[in-house]
């Protein structure tokens, strides 16, 4: 797919950078959005993404994939994001507060919303960079290669930072139903 | 105390809302803005290879002394030197970032005798 991609944009810049926004734009935006739970932050930050990655698109050169490079701009976006606007941003137990989350209507739909939302207040808890290697992990399904050429870190590194992200994320979980016993 | 911990458990799924549609509307909504930042650059090109042929016409002025000499039509070595600078030009602003551009252009736009230039 990256490929075609390429090969589109060679011929028709603007036809190729479109088909690229459209294969990673929910990818991305996930990614994005997870590190910045509203919606309107997450566009903002996705757009700059891609408006980024045009600016730059004649400076890839294939050496990495399509993918680690666009993940790599949409990270350092959503940092310097979070740099920008810390004293701004929902305080972790407001995490409810957060208009998009979605609660179901009936038992059992509450009941995995409730962990779903659980699990994102454990993960948002997290160091930063246990976060960003879990999420990049866990949701995004990349495999360390890729994530050590986005985030610039070596493989064991990574590897140390997601064995603590789970087990922290285990902790705050634990701790939050033995309290509700 | 809850079951052994399994992230298994709790799945991948985002207990966030999206916009409806919003994905359908994505792309053009950036096509949009590129084709915006693509029209500012263009503007600012021209902005600053007007005022480089005025610098260089107000130099051939001083330098020769007389008004008979600046050309009305660039000919010869005065087309060369202006399409090389042109290149130069070209080239100093492909290594600007968006904010050294947006600095330059909002000082050059205040300028009223480049503006006269405007497409």
């Amino acid at each position: 797919m990256d490929e075609e991609i390429l090969q589109i944009a060679d011929k028709d810049k603007e036809k190729g950078f479109r088909c690229l926004i459209e294969r990673y734009q929910e990818p991305l935006y996930w990614h994005v959005r997870r590190m910045l739970p509203g919606h309107d932050d997450a566009e903002d930050v996705l757009q700059e993404t891609f408006l980024r990655a045009y600016k730059h698109w004649g400076s890839f050169k294939g050496s990495s994939k399509l993918s680690t490079w666009l993940y790599k701009i949409a990270t350092n976006e959503a940092l310097r994001f979070l740099e920008k606007n810390k004293h701004t941003l929902l305080p972790l137990d407001d995490l409810e507060r957060v208009p998009e989350v979605e609660w179901q209507d009936n038992e059992a739909d509450a009941e995995s919303a409730e962990r779903l939302v659980i699990l994102q207040k454990a993960i948002r808890q997290l160091p930063e960079r246990q976060r960003l290697v879990f999420n990049l992990r866990y949701y995004d399904e990349l495999d360390y290669a890729d994530i050590s050429e986005i985030l610039e870190t070596q493989v064991e590194t990574l590897k140390t930072n997601f064995f603590y992200a789970k087990e922290n994320i285990k902790k705050y979980i634990q701790k939050y139903y033995d309290e509700r016993i | 105390m809850m079951k052994e911990f399994d992230l298994n458990d709790f799945g991948k799924q985002m207990p966030y809302h999206v916009p409806e549609g919003f994905f359908a509307r994505f792309p053009e909504q950036v096509m949009r803005k590129v084709a915006v930042e693509r029209r500012r650059r263009r503007m600012w090109r021209l902005s600053v290879g007007m005022t480089a042929v005025a610098a260089l016409v107000a130099g051939i002025v001083f330098w020769t002394g007389t008004p008979e000499a600046i050309p009305s039509v660039p000919s010869g070595d005065y087309a060369d030197r202006m399409v090389t600078l042109a290149e130069q030009l070209d080239a100093y602003l492909d290594h600007l970032s968006d904010e050294e551009l947006a600095e330059q252009y909002d000082y050059y736009a205040a300028d009223v005798t480049l503006t006269l230039y405007e497409e």
